[in-house]
């Protein structure tokens, strides 16, 4: 036994203070769980009776489930990397993320519609993503042809080659008039990536990845509670390395597939970074809320303190800042090149400096803006704040809520593209009722998962051999 | 075998003490070989106070040889004009540009490991972040040669800043181009800052210690009157932070403002989202290689492998990996990104890097920064002086390649087919990157001699000794489970210093 065990007297200390669930779980499960199911049949209903084939219940339930995924990648990356860098301080408050990490087999589950929406496309009636319609007859093949043929040429001249596909394209073979503008020749050729089945191998794949490795950390570290034994946080930290790089890989295709792929012709490098820089702000934020939520329950009084707080609330910070970071550089970049190709997607989300192409996105695309990067900076910049907790909880709710609309601005927007020919000017928000049933749908299941493992094991590592150094430490 | 490192054995086949291992719940120990405070102000201290040796004064004859074929082929270039470099139309940006990102780059590591590393707690960081950031100032410096020369007429450059004038003339403030004098100048300037602040301590040891007169007088001046009162003390660490939370966004911004100068072009291979973290990545990277390629001859030679110990150099490998990774990643995701988005011409570009004239450039740069540092994922390779060493001067080599590959490529493929032109470098440019090794060692070397190269007060303040008093009440565990420092089994303080008797 260790040299930490002895002297430091777990059971005394794990009896100070409340460290399991106990009934207050089921009841929580009860409710969590009733509301989860309640949301998600009354947007089913809804998405139905819109008459759309569940055009507008697919947007309304992807943007629900792309923030609630954050929300789990943010713990399961706050696992990984206190492990990698063996922090000592954050001990108290793991066990929370490793529960945020754990609801991916849940999540993965409830990427059933996002499954059914590609596999179920009809001809010129786009549901979900575009790509995901069948295809015309014979349209692959000849695409490919001319693709390959591209390789070969390097530089044609000054036209966009957009246009001159196209125009290729119209000229050998047309695109059967049911597609009515909805599909069209780069589309075609990306059909080698952007296809049903492959789309349902990724997602499902990285989703599964990122279950066994979050169900990785919490047997082990559940394991610890019972037997104290400090070879598992050997294992935990061993295994790290690699799976922070498979987790890398995976968050990325994940994002690519579900969200940049909304638009099939637009593409970023950084949109990898862009969503796991969301998810971070949010991994932290939702711990903040959990950990106060906890603690106003009458759990873990004792070993979560300011300290942990102020660590939190650090990162948080830091994470604001890298958002905007990463927002920042992405806009740039794409405005200062101004690329037809890839600045049609900030077209669409409002972001144009052409008079009256502006529309409601634009507003939300302001409010992130000062919402998710410029109040919260100054907001969480003193010490004191990050050190009181309602005011640490204010800021965390506050970016949990931008965060939201940020995924309402990746999403939302390719809601209104019906047939390529609305004027940008005229896209709606298309938010409502729907919305707010698949987020209590996803989040209520979501909730339910999280109380339901809380409720099997402690809310905290019990044996963890660095407790002590999450117990006592301080900031100076 | 000492009292302080009861439980740590020797490195496989070798004279280093393995203070490797990770017992969770202890903390290693930072600085080995039973030091007291004493012991570490001696060690230190010597390597500035003690007679010129020979190995020094070879090192720093072949700097100042090389410093002097810089002056020689500056004087040259200046007087005859840029047309005695390779570059052409439409390769304008050459070895000058790839030369200022390359030593940009490689002035990562100072400030990631003084504010960074400060701000997560990292103790380790105390034994190398003063050679780091000895590192970044004279490699900002070297950087900051080549922009100024390639403007043509470096009399004007003063242009660059946004100075009222008769004329009228204002710089482009859309261009980054003009960022990159605001950025680059931002971090050299918080750069020393950081690095004389931090020093002042230091001096002011060394100040009290020198024997001759102009020791006494040099050393007093750039000391400030340091006393170590704790009034001293308080402001000095109260300064510390602030300067660590504005260094920090710092590393962020410099590489991504010199992305951003290939970035917002609409050239292939150079607009592409990912380029401002995936430089930074790389700057780290290149950082952390050059860190590791002096450190490992210099503590050797210096006798401070007590203070740099392997673990120091095994963390700074996992850095290595784990930005390399990155790297690695964003290499990735252009390739594909390249291949998803359908553009012709971004496909054209990576398949004539792969294939075409520059292909040995651009292999040598995927071996160097992708397959390479693979190699760090084994403990016994991290861990042998020798290998890390290796892989690090691969590192900086493919770091240099890639700059290479992403300007040259990029710019040799105008649009027009007639505008191809390819590229090679003159005498010129080889014998100016060299020469830029010249100024940058002459620097180091002076540095070495001179001045504390290791932060004696930081690393005093992570020994076990620093935190012997002073437990925590009530439930709290007692000091001996707050392990951050103290790496023994179970020994109080007393018991220790009882240890350090026998």
């Amino acid at each position: 036994m260790s040299h930490a065990e002895e002297h430091f007297d777990y059971e005394r200390f794990n009896a100070t203070e409340a460290t399991q669930l106990g009934s207050k779980a089921s009841a929580l499960f009860g409710v969590s769980a009733m509301i989860g199911a309640l949301g998600l049949v009354a947007a089913i209903v809804l998405g139905f009776m819109a008459g759309d084939g569940f055009r507008q219940f697919y947007f309304a339930y992807l943007l629900a489930y792309a923030f609630v995924v954050t929300l789990a990648l943010g713990g399961l990356v706050f696992v990984l990397w206190q492990h990698i860098s063996r922090a000592g301080w954050s001990i108290t408050v793991r066990r929370i993320a490793e529960l945020l990490g754990a609801t991916f087999p849940i999540l993965t589950v409830l990427a059933i519609p996002l499954v059914v929406s590609v596999l179920t496309g009809k001809p010129g009636q786009p549901s979900l993503y575009r790509w995901a319609q069948p295809l015309p007859v014979g349209g692959v093949v000849h695409h490919d042809e001319q693709g390959e043929a591209a390789h070969g040429q390097a530089v044609h001249g000054e036209t966009s080659h957009d246009e001159a596909d196209h125009g290729q394209a119209v000229d050998q073979v047309p695109i059967p008039a049911a597609y009515d503008g909805q599909v069209d020749d780069l589309m075609l050729q990306k059909r080698s990536w952007l296809n049903p089945p492959l789309f349902v191998i990724r997602v499902i794949g990285c989703l599964v990845l990122l279950s066994c490795v979050a169900a990785f950390y919490r047997r082990n570290s559940v394991r610890q509670d019972e037997t104290g034994d400090v070879a598992l946080t050997v294992r935990m930290q061993v295994a790290t390395g690699p799976l922070i790089l498979l987790c890398g890989l995976a968050v990325t295709l994940f994002s690519f597939d579900a969200l940049m792929s909304l638009d099939p012709h637009w593409y970023s490098t950084m949109f990898g970074f862009y969503y796991m820089s969301g998810s971070f702000v949010a991994g932290f934020a939702i711990i903040i809320v959990i950990a106060n939520v906890l603690q106003m329950g009458g759990f873990l009084k004792r070993s979560i303190n300011q300290e942990h707080y102020h660590d939190l609330g650090k990162y948080l910070f830091g994470f604001v800042f890298f958002w905007g970071y990463i927002a920042f550089s992405q806009y740039m970049l794409l405005w200062y090149a101004n690329l037809p190709e890839t600045t049609a997607w900030l077209a669409r989300r409002g972001v144009s400096a052409v008079p009256g192409a502006q529309n409601p996105f634009t507003w939300v695309a302001v409010l992130i803006l000062f919402g998710h990067l410029l109040i919260p900076f100054g907001g969480l910049l003193s010490r004191h704040v990050k050190r009181k907790r309602p005011a640490l909880l204010f800021w965390a709710i506050w970016l949990l809520v931008f965060h939201y609309l940020d995924m309402v601005w990746l999403v939302k927007p390719e809601l209104s593209f019906i047939n390529g020919v609305a004027a940008v000017s005229e896209y709606k928000l298309n938010l409502g009722l729907l919305d707010l049933f698949c987020l209590l749908g996803i989040g209520g299941v979501f909730v339910a998962a999280w109380v339901k493992m809380a409720g099997s094991a402690a809310l905290r590592p019990l044996r963890d051999p660095r407790l002590g150094d999450a117990l006592a430490f301080e900031n100076q | 075998m000492s009292a302080i490192t009861p439980n740590y054995g020797y490195l496989r086949g070798s004279r280093e003490i393995d203070n490797t291992v990770d017992t969770p719940g202890h903390r290693a120990a930072l600085v080995l070989g039973n030091k007291t405070f004493h012991d570490v102000t001696e060690a230190i201290a010597n390597v500035a106070e003690r007679p010129t040796t020979n190995g020094w004064r070879v090192g720093f004859a072949l700097s100042l040889a090389l410093l002097g074929m810089l002056g020689v082929t500056l004087t040259y270039l200046v007087s005859t004009g840029i047309g005695v470099w390779g570059n052409n139309q439409p390769v304008a940006w050459a070895f000058g540009i790839i030369n200022f990102v390359f030593w940009v780059g490689i002035g990562h590591a100072g400030t990631l490991i003084s504010a960074i590393l400060f701000l997560f707690r990292q103790n380790w960081r105390t034994s190398i972040n003063r050679f780091a950031e000895a590192m970044t100032i004279f490699a900002v410096m070297c950087a900051g040669l080549f922009p100024l020369i390639h403007v043509g007429r470096p009399w004007l450059a003063y242009w660059l800043f946004p100075i009222p004038n008769q004329m009228s003339m204002w710089p482009q403030f859309r261009s980054p181009l003009l960022w990159d004098v605001f950025a680059v100048s931002t971090y050299a300037t918080v750069s020393i800052l950081f690095w004389y602040c931090g020093m002042i301590p230091d001096l002011a040891t060394l100040r009290d210690r020198a024997k001759s007169k102009l020791g006494q007088a040099l050393y007093g001046i750039f000391s400030l009157g340091w006393t170590g009162s704790s009034r001293h003390w308080v402001r000095y660490e109260r300064m510390y932070l602030l300067l660590a939370a504005l260094a920090t966004p710092l590393v962020l911004s410099v590489h991504s403002v010199v992305a951003f100068d290939f970035a917002v072009s609409q050239l292939p291979g150079w607009h592409t989202t990912i380029f401002p973290p995936y430089f930074v990545a790389g700057a780290v990277f290149g950082g952390f290689a050059m860190v590791l390629c002096l450190a490992i001859p210099a503590r050797a030679y210096l006798g401070l492998r007590d203070f740099i110990t392997m673990r120091h150099l095994e963390n700074m490998a996992k850095i290595m990996l784990a930005t390399g990774l990155i790297v690695g990643y964003a290499y990735a995701t252009e390739f594909w990104t390249a291949w998803y988005s359908k553009d012709h011409y971004e496909q054209s570009l990576f398949l004539f890097r792969l294939t075409g004239p520059y292909a040995w450039a651009v292999w040598t740069m995927l071996f160097c920064n992708v397959v390479a540092p693979q190699f760090l994922w084994i403990k016994r390779i991290r861990t042998n002086a020798w290998t890390l060493w290796l892989v690090a001067l691969f590192a900086n080599i493919g770091m240099w390649f890639e700059r290479f590959v992403i300007i040259v490529t990029s710019l040799n493929r105008d649009f027009l087919p007639s505008s191809w032109h390819i590229y090679w470098p003159t005498w010129v440019d080889i014998c100016m990157l060299a020469g830029s090794f010249g100024l940058f060692f002459t620097c180091f070397m002076l540095f070495l001699r001179f001045l504390p190269v290791v932060a004696i007060a930081e690393v005093k303040a992570v020994m076990p000794q620093a935190h012997a008093h002073g437990g925590h009440d009530g439930a709290k565990p007692s000091k001996e489970d707050h392990s951050d420092y103290w790496p023994e089994e179970g020994l109080s303080y007393a018991q220790h210093k009882a240890g350090q008797k026998k």
